[in-house]
């Protein structure tokens, strides 16, 4: 039986509040994903250029895990509301917080020793 | 459930996929414009197709709202996420794209 056919249909408030987490998840990795592409296409006089290279892959590869991993959090969540358990831990929120404090300073200090 | 929600929760959602809609849209575009600068037809093509992707995640919100107000029999949300999810993730390789063709 599929995950989505066990348990019982929460009280769709949940579901919908559920499913806005998992948009906002998606519009924060398409705004690192932005900022990957905008750094590397206009960025060009940083030196060294592998540099450059390094922190826009570093965002666009954020924003693919960002992807994956609000997903799955959708998911686990709404499993967990169908079958009455408590939500699951969000390692989503530690990560992020983390990437996007170690890719500002990261970029600040490349941008500072131009 | 065909009684107007005073929470406003399906309208709420609809905006959030117009939202992301929006997102997806600008790194479509983003990918568009470095295929128009450096002849790349291949992320040319993959930025129109995040575009369409974004004008589809537009419908779905409209869509859902529907759904949610009793307009429309319900719908499994889980493709709906499992679509937006991917769409995302294609993005995301066109933007690697981008990047990997002008290195």
């Amino acid at each position: 039986m599929a995950w989505y056919d066990e348990g019982h249909e929460p009280d769709y408030r949940f579901s919908l509040a559920n499913e806005r987490t998992f948009l906002a998840w998606m519009r924060t990795a398409l705004a690192l994903l932005a900022g990957g592409v905008l750094l590397h296409q206009f960025a060009t006089r940083i030196q060294p250029p592998w540099l450059l290279a390094v922190l826009s892959a570093a965002l666009v590869f954020s924003a693919g895990a960002l992807a994956v991993g609000g997903y799955l959090q959708w998911r686990a969540n709404q499993a967990a509301m169908r079958n009455d358990r408590g939500l699951p831990r969000t390692p989503l929120i530690a990560t992020l917080a983390t990437m996007v404090a170690v890719l500002s300073a990261a970029t600040a200090l490349v941008l500072l020793v131009q | 459930m065909t009684a107007r929600d005073p929470g406003l929760q399906p309208e709420r959602t609809a905006l959030a996929w117009n939202r992301t809609a929006l997102a997806l849209a600008a790194n479509a575009i983003l990918i568009v414009r470095h295929g128009i600068q450096a002849d790349d037809t291949a992320a040319l093509l993959g930025g129109m197709v995040l575009g369409g992707l974004a004008g589809a995640l537009t419908l779905v919100g409209g869509l859902r709202r529907r759904q949610l107000t009793g307009d429309l029999a319900w719908a499994p949300a889980p493709r709906l996420v499992l679509l937006a999810a991917l769409a995302v993730g294609l993005a995301v390789l066109g933007g690697g794209w981008v990047m990997m063709r002008t290195v």
